[in-house]
């Protein structure tokens, strides 16, 4: 019962209190007051969006880097990650609204004398809240995302990508220093530093440090494959940084001027390295100290230096070499010994390098390091052989000094007659004609030439000889070019009246009055061209009276043979080859002619000349090479053990050989045998000698005037060919050099044909 | 058979356990509510507001039933006055504000608006007040009221504006000196206050009106305070001729 009575008191007093304050008009206005401007406040609230300062921006974008880093998943890509960023920002919106609601309800709530009720609030501020908040927050997710988006992601991936960075495994001070000794062993030459790209091969290696990231960002997934790599470019970075504290020493020789010996140049770098590197192996990523490949590179700077410097004291002092007043004496007391430079040098060396080498011991290096210096001279190092290497340049000059002297010396007195008005005499430019030579190539040429004994030649220095050659060349050459024009236009002239030699040899005019018909002609032909040579060698060579006189009569005797047997053909020069008429038997049958098909053997005259073996072609090869620098086409004819003969034929290179053996006294089965044997080689070695003139490096002629040549040596060395051999071979060959250039289109050369009779 | 529950009972209370307390098996604790406590209540609210009455009247009659004359007369000229200046004011129309006439969110009602321009003159109550005791000193019956007039005898008061035209004919009875013109003070400030209590409860009403149904301001992102409501529906009365007491507008300026 008295539970009832309090219960009902206090129901009384609640009922009191209400009625009471309900009928209190001022403070039912002060709530409604309260409650419109708690309302306005909300309603402010609701509609202030758009409005996005740039400190909200920023706040913002580091709360969406926040929960971009919890939920990389949803974030991972840039595009998919920007609908759960809305959402992000649609939620942290609302919460916003709440949070700013429930502040202006108790704020109501303190400035109303009766109580507030949130929903009388909200209920002012809009129609329908919950739906308008949520059009509010949707709307300002969608306005603020392109401000914060961007800018958040960018600040989640360099957080995610720093916190990789921060995990990385990076190498030991040890391991690293072992791969990159191994790089500077590999790649870098001397005293220059590794490049930075020269790095790049530790790539491979340094992908290990990076491991098990976990969910990456898309952009951050391609830095992380780039993290070796930037690792990398700050390894170049720390080794380009440790090079530049010694790079004066190392590239510029900056080392304290007194320091002389590798182990003190060394130490110093050491020194400033020491001082300059600030190891921190705790830091990410780590400061290495020095690399080892770094001290390697000041040991070789100090190596290189300590010979630089000792090769510029060498330079500089010359107290340590010999005067050239000892050297002159020791050349002088046996020139015989010092012909050549070299010799000079080799034996002027032996004798004085010790003497020299601890001159400059003691000089250099001084009490405290001579010992060294010794010890390092007398070692294959590098400073033996700077030291060497300067003593030979010294001794060289002053050597050519004084050789110079005594080469001048010799010459004057030696090669006096060179400076005669008379010389060369026609004979000494014949032995050179006759030799193909068109210059003098060697002083043993010249000595031959001369004939000088070699008692003469003995003491002959190599300076004197290459001044003798020289000035020799500048008086021969002249000469040379007058008499090979001059024995070009017998030849030229032979072409020219060989028909006319046929109608007179059929007439029986005599040789006699041809000869000096012939004689006339070259003397009308020659005073045309003889401006080409020089006035001194304008006058006629004897060699061209004889030559002529030479031909004259055997071309005359050939013809004259070939009436006798065929008196209508006046073919016979081009079918038949020279001989006795009474040797002309019908047994001379040439080897290749017995073989059953000829054909065959005209187009492989290489198999034919390769006989059998192999051996015999690498006979006729070298056997050809033996001609080199002579003609562009030989032919040998030399006599075999069976009585028969052989023709080699071939260029010096080897192009087109083939040997023949024939029987010297069947003069038309020999020609026969030649003539077809000749068609392919022939070719082949005009085709070569096509290319070599169009190759331009260097032409067998020596021709100046742009006209193609092609020279033939016509060799016999057997009593049974004879010279008229020569011509009717000859005649065959410019026949066929015709066929050629129609056939290949081609300018037909020029023959220079040249008889070598040996006996 | 009592002796046992005897005991019963001081077992439970040294093990201390309650005895179960008996309750009316027909009597739930709504039914209690609903009636006992509600009736109960209405009586116990009855009873206290006859008493309140009984003493009220019990205070009233306690002063003497014949007044002196003076004060017979100044009461006369003060209540005559101030029933005038009611009158005016159209202040016996509003004894509650549901008699008060609206449209929409405002008042659309010309005796409220007179009320409110009326009540300007309490502003300034000092003045009010000794407006009031002037022009009840200086009351004259109208003419044609002779009846009437043999009612006032003429009072003077010398520090009223308004003079007798021979103050020493006028009756040591009828001059007001000190006490008595605080006593007539004290009357109009009564009668006064009363008037203010009824006018503010009134504007307040009604600024509760407006505020409830006139529509949110768009503040533009400025949101303002109580005190801003409170001037901005004092201004929209205003505007339409319902000007608030200043004790009003300036409610929340003191509390600032």
């Amino acid at each position: 019962m008295r539970r009832l009575f309090i219960f009902s008191l206090a129901w009384f007093c609640f009922i009191t209190l209400g009625i009471s304050a309900q009928s209190d008009p001022k403070a039912g206005a002060k709530k409604i007051l309260t409650l419109r401007a708690a309302a306005e406040k909300a309603k402010t609230l609701l509609s202030n969006t758009s409005d996005t300062n740039q400190s909200e921006t920023k706040k913002l974008s580091d709360l969406l880097s926040d929960e971009m880093l919890k939920r990389v998943e949803s974030f991972k890509s840039s595009k998919r990650g920007e609908e759960p960023g809305r959402k992000w920002l649609e939620a942290w919106r609302l919460q916003e609204l709440e949070k700013s609601v429930n502040e202006t309800i108790e704020w109501a709530k303190e400035q109303s004398p009766l109580p507030i009720n949130r929903t009388e609030v909200l209920k002012r501020a809009a129609k329908n809240w919950s739906k308008e908040a949520s059009q509010e927050v949707n709307e300002y997710a969608k306005k603020t995302l392109n401000m914060v988006y961007s800018k958040a992601r960018e600040l989640a991936s360099t957080e995610q990508l720093k916190k990789l960075r921060e995990n990385m495994a990076y190498p030991s001070s040890e391991e690293l220093n072992n791969r990159v000794t191994m790089l500077f062993e590999k790649t870098a030459k001397g005293i220059q530093p590794l490049s930075s790209d020269k790095f790049a091969d530790l790539d491979n290696w340094l992908k290990g440090m990076v491991v098990n990231t976990g969910p990456v960002f898309d952009e951050v997934t391609k830095k992380v494959s780039e993290m070796s790599a930037d690792f990398r470019r700050e390894l170049a970075k720390q080794y380009k940084a440790q090079f530049e504290i010694i790079r004066n020493e190392v590239q510029g020789n900056k080392y304290a001027p007194a320091l002389k010996a590798r182990s003190e140049l060394y130490v110093s770098s050491l020194d400033k390295l020491k001082e300059g590197i600030k190891e921190n192996l705790t830091s990410k990523p780590p400061i290495y100290g020095t690399f080892k490949a770094i001290e390697k590179l000041a040991e070789r700077a100090a190596a290189h230096w300590e010979a630089k410097r000792l090769e510029n004291f060498l330079k500089t002092a010359k107290v340590w070499m010999p005067n050239e007043k000892e050297l002159e004496k020791d050349i002088r007391s046996n020139l015989t010994k010092h012909l050549l430079t070299k010799d000079s040098l080799n034996l002027l060396t032996e004798k004085y390098f010790k003497q020299a080498s601890s001159l400059v011991s003691k000089q250099y290096g001084g009490d405290k390091l001579s010992n060294y210096f010794d010890e390092e001279f007398s070692k294959a190092g590098d400073l033996a052989r700077t030291l060497t290497n300067q003593f030979q340049e010294s001794l060289k000059q002053n050597v050519n000094a004084v050789r110079k002297r005594i080469a001048d010396e010799q010459f004057s007195k030696k090669f006096s007659f060179l400076q005669d008005d008379n010389f060369p005499e026609e004979p000494i430019i014949r032995w050179y004609h006759e030799r193909g030579k068109s210059t003098v190539s060697s002083f043993q040429d010249l000595a031959d030439s001369l004939s000088i004994d070699e008692n003469g030649r003995s003491q002959i220095f190599e300076e004197t000889r290459r001044m003798a050659v020289q000035k020799m060349n500048q008086l021969i050459q002249p000469a040379l070019k007058s008499m090979r024009v001059q024995v070009q236009l017998i030849k030229e002239l032979e072409k020219q009246n060989i028909d006319q030699l046929k109608i007179d040899v059929s007439e029986r005019i005599p040789v006699d009055q041809i000869l000096r018909k012939w004689e006339a002609d070259w003397q009308n032909t020659w005073n045309k061209k003889q401006e080409q040579a020089v006035p001194k060698w304008r006058s006629k060579f004897n060699l061209v009276g004889e030559e002529l006189n030479k031909v004259v009569r055997q071309l005359y005797e050939g013809m004259e043979y070939a009436m006798e047997k065929r008196p209508s053909s006046i073919d016979a020069p081009s079918e038949e080859l020279g001989g006795d008429a009474d040797s002309s038997t019908s047994d001379a049958v040439p080897t290749q002619n017995e073989q059953p098909e000829p054909q065959k053997k005209e187009e492989k005259p290489e198999q034919t000349a390769k006989g059998g073996t192999e051996n015999k072609t690498e006979g006729i090869t070298e056997e050809l090479k033996t001609y080199i620098g002579l003609a562009d086409g030989v032919f040998a004819f030399s006599d075999l053990p069976n009585g028969r003969c052989r023709m080699l034929f071939g260029a010096p290179s080897g192009a087109g050989g083939f040997i023949l053996e024939f029987d010297p006294q069947n003069v038309q089965g020999a020609a026969k045998l030649i003539s077809e044997g000749l068609k392919r080689p022939l070719g082949i070695v005009l085709e070569k000698n096509s290319e070599k003139e169009n190759s331009g490096f260097f032409n067998l002629l020596g021709s100046s005037d742009g006209d193609s040549e092609i020279k033939m040596l016509f060799k016999v060395s057997t009593p049974a060919v004879r010279h008229q051999m020569s011509i009717l071979v000859r005649q065959q060959v410019e026949k066929a050099i015709d066929e050629w250039a129609k056939k290949s289109g081609r300018k037909a050369p020029d023959l220079i044909w040249q008889d070598d009779v040996e006996l | 058979m009592k002796r046992r529950k005897d005991l019963a009972g001081l077992d439970h209370l040294i093990s201390g356990k309650k005895a179960k307390a008996r309750r009316s098996p027909n009597l739930s604790p709504n039914d209690a509510l609903v009636q006992v406590a509600l009736p109960l209540v209405l009586i116990l609210a009855i009873i206290t507001r006859l008493m309140v009455i009984e003493y009220t009247e019990a205070v009233r009659n306690k002063g003497p039933r014949i007044l002196e004359m003076w004060k017979q007369q100044l009461i006369l000229r003060i209540d005559t006055v101030m029933d005038a200046w009611e009158r005016d004011a159209e202040l016996s129309a509003f004894p509650d504000f549901q008699r008060v006439q609206w449209k929409g969110a405002l008042p659309n009602d010309q005796r409220f608006s007179t009320l409110c321009t009326k009540a300007q003159e309490m502003n300034d109550r000092s003045a009010l007040q000794d407006d009031l005791y002037n022009s009840a000193l200086a009351y004259e019956p109208p003419e044609g009221e002779e009846e009437t007039a043999l009612q006032f005898i003429t009072l003077y008061d010398p520090l009223a504006k308004a003079q007798p035209e021979d103050p020493s004919m006028v009756s040591e009875d009828f001059v007001i000196n000190e006490e008595r013109r605080s006593y007539a003070l004290g009357y109009v400030t009564d009668r006064v206050s009363k008037w203010k209590e009824q006018v503010e409860g009134l504007q307040w009403a009604a600024v509760a009106r407006c505020a409830d149904r006139l529509p949110l301001v768009d503040s533009a992102g400025k949101s303002d305070g109580v005190s801003a409501q409170l001037m901005r529906v004092s201004e929209e009365l205003k505007r339409r001729g319902y000007p608030l007491l200043n004790s009003l507008v300036e409610e929340y300026v003191k509390s600032d």
